[in-house]
């Protein structure tokens, strides 16, 4: 018989994490590549010829030269992490337990019921409205950034 | 001490590959082992045999028809949305249509969950007996997928020097002549790499083939979403996520390097 980690209460947390982390790293480096490469080399050049060393390079050279590819990063996987269905449909369904539940699975879930419209739309809007808020502050703060 | 480095700094990034690749290598094995192979433990680390009758079934079943959906509305609504989308790129790069507010509004289209906006498009669809039909769903991708066209295009477009179609027209060419022979050789490469990232979004999409698709028009992620956690469906499960995931391969050779910038909604720039 076999014991799946989506079935058991106390692993499917982890299992839902671990996939979601598995999935999406890559996707992380790629942009943070991206951004790495195009570090103007002359500036890690003069860093070297400073002696800075290596942490003291790291911290105020390249981290401070990809910072807005960072911020990207991070709003562009928060934003789809705060809309989280597929990988938890596939895999849970939100459960055992409700403990996998995610906004969008709750939403999904009432909507297809056809119970409480009127709640479940009142309970999106608002989510929505909230996301839009975080993301346009945090959008136009990095707009100032640069 | 410098070669001992470097081997450690292959040895890192070789073992970061195996672990990232190994879902996806697992999913082609499990498509290829037999029902028992499956189940024994410690796991087959390799398929004793190429079982291919997974595959085969496929073809038998409603998988299939499930695949061909897929590849209908992905293909039509990326079709449809790049060829729109340029054309109102083309109109905010030249002309500075919509000026500040665009960069919000793309990014709007990303952050409201597609769940819930599959509802209302649900009612509408419903209201006007259309629902479950590929047609409304080549439709509803092709408006959810525009803006990110609009979006990147628009960034393409921008490199391309006005003064290139100034000396176009200059040496005669009419202006309906500028798309073909002027902006389509210096934009082909982000193009096709707008289309291939659009196709994926299409190919994958999960939340308004859910709720607006039923039966006959189901695409391949709803299919794959359906069936439940019984080890006896693993390796059928398994040989259509091999077909799901067949596609990408061809999207991630069109993007190539522009897959940084495809991903980030070209803010990040390779």
């Amino acid at each position: 018989v076999v014991a799946l980690w989506t079935e058991d209460p106390d692993l499917v947390y982890p299992a839902v994490l671990i996939a979601e982390i598995w999935q999406w790293t890559p996707f992380m480096f790629v942009i943070l590549l991206a951004a790495l490469t195009n570090i103007d080399r002359r500036q890690l050049e003069s860093a070297e010829i400073d002696d800075a060393g290596p942490w003291r390079t790291l911290l105020r050279v390249v981290l401070p030269a990809i910072r807005p590819a960072i911020a990207i990063a991070v709003l562009i996987r928060g934003l789809d992490l705060l809309r989280l269905f597929d990988v938890v449909w596939a895999l849970t369904r939100g459960g055992p337990e409700a403990k996998t539940q995610t906004l969008s699975v709750l939403a999904f879930e009432r909507l297809t019921q056809a119970s409480e419209t009127s709640r479940t739309a009142a309970m999106v809007f608002a989510s929505v409205v909230a996301v839009s808020l975080v993301a346009t502050l945090s959008l136009s703060g990095m707009e100032r950034d640069r | 001490m410098k070669t001992a480095g470097l081997a450690l700094r292959y040895a890192l990034a070789l073992a970061a590959v195996i672990i990232f690749l190994f879902p996806l290598y697992w999913l082609f094995i499990t498509a290829l082992k037999t029902q028992e192979e499956i189940l024994t433990y410690p796991p087959l680390w390799w398929p004793g045999s190429l079982h291919l009758a997974h595959f085969a079934r496929l073809l038998t079943s409603g998988d299939g028809l499930a695949v061909v959906n897929s590849f209908i509305v992905a293909s039509a609504s990326t079709v449809l949305a790049v060829v729109l989308g340029t054309m109102g790129a083309y109109a905010i790069a030249r002309n500075g249509l919509g000026g500040k507010l665009f960069a919000g509004w793309a990014m709007a289209s990303r952050m409201a969950p597609p769940i819930m906006l599959a509802f209302p498009f649900f009612l509408v669809f419903a209201g006007i007996g259309r629902v479950g039909s590929v047609a409304v769903l080549v439709l509803i991708l092709t408006a959810f997928n525009l803006p990110y066209v609009l979006w990147m295009m628009r960034g393409y477009l921008h490199e391309i020097p006005v003064a290139l179609e100034e000396a176009a027209l200059v040496a005669g060419l009419r202006r309906e002549q500028l798309p073909l022979s002027v902006l389509w050789p210096m934009a082909r490469g982000g193009l096709l790499a707008t289309a291939a990232f659009t196709f994926v979004l299409a190919w994958n999409e999960l939340a308004f083939a859910l709720v607006l698709i039923q039966d006959a028009a189901m695409t391949l992620p709803t299919r794959l979403a359906q069936y439940d956690s019984r080890p006896e469906l693993w390796p059928r499960v398994a040989a259509l996520g091999v077909v799901g995931t067949l596609p990408i391969f061809v999207a991630l050779a069109l993007m190539q390097r522009r897959l940084a910038r495809s991903l980030s909604f070209g803010f990040v720039v390779d």
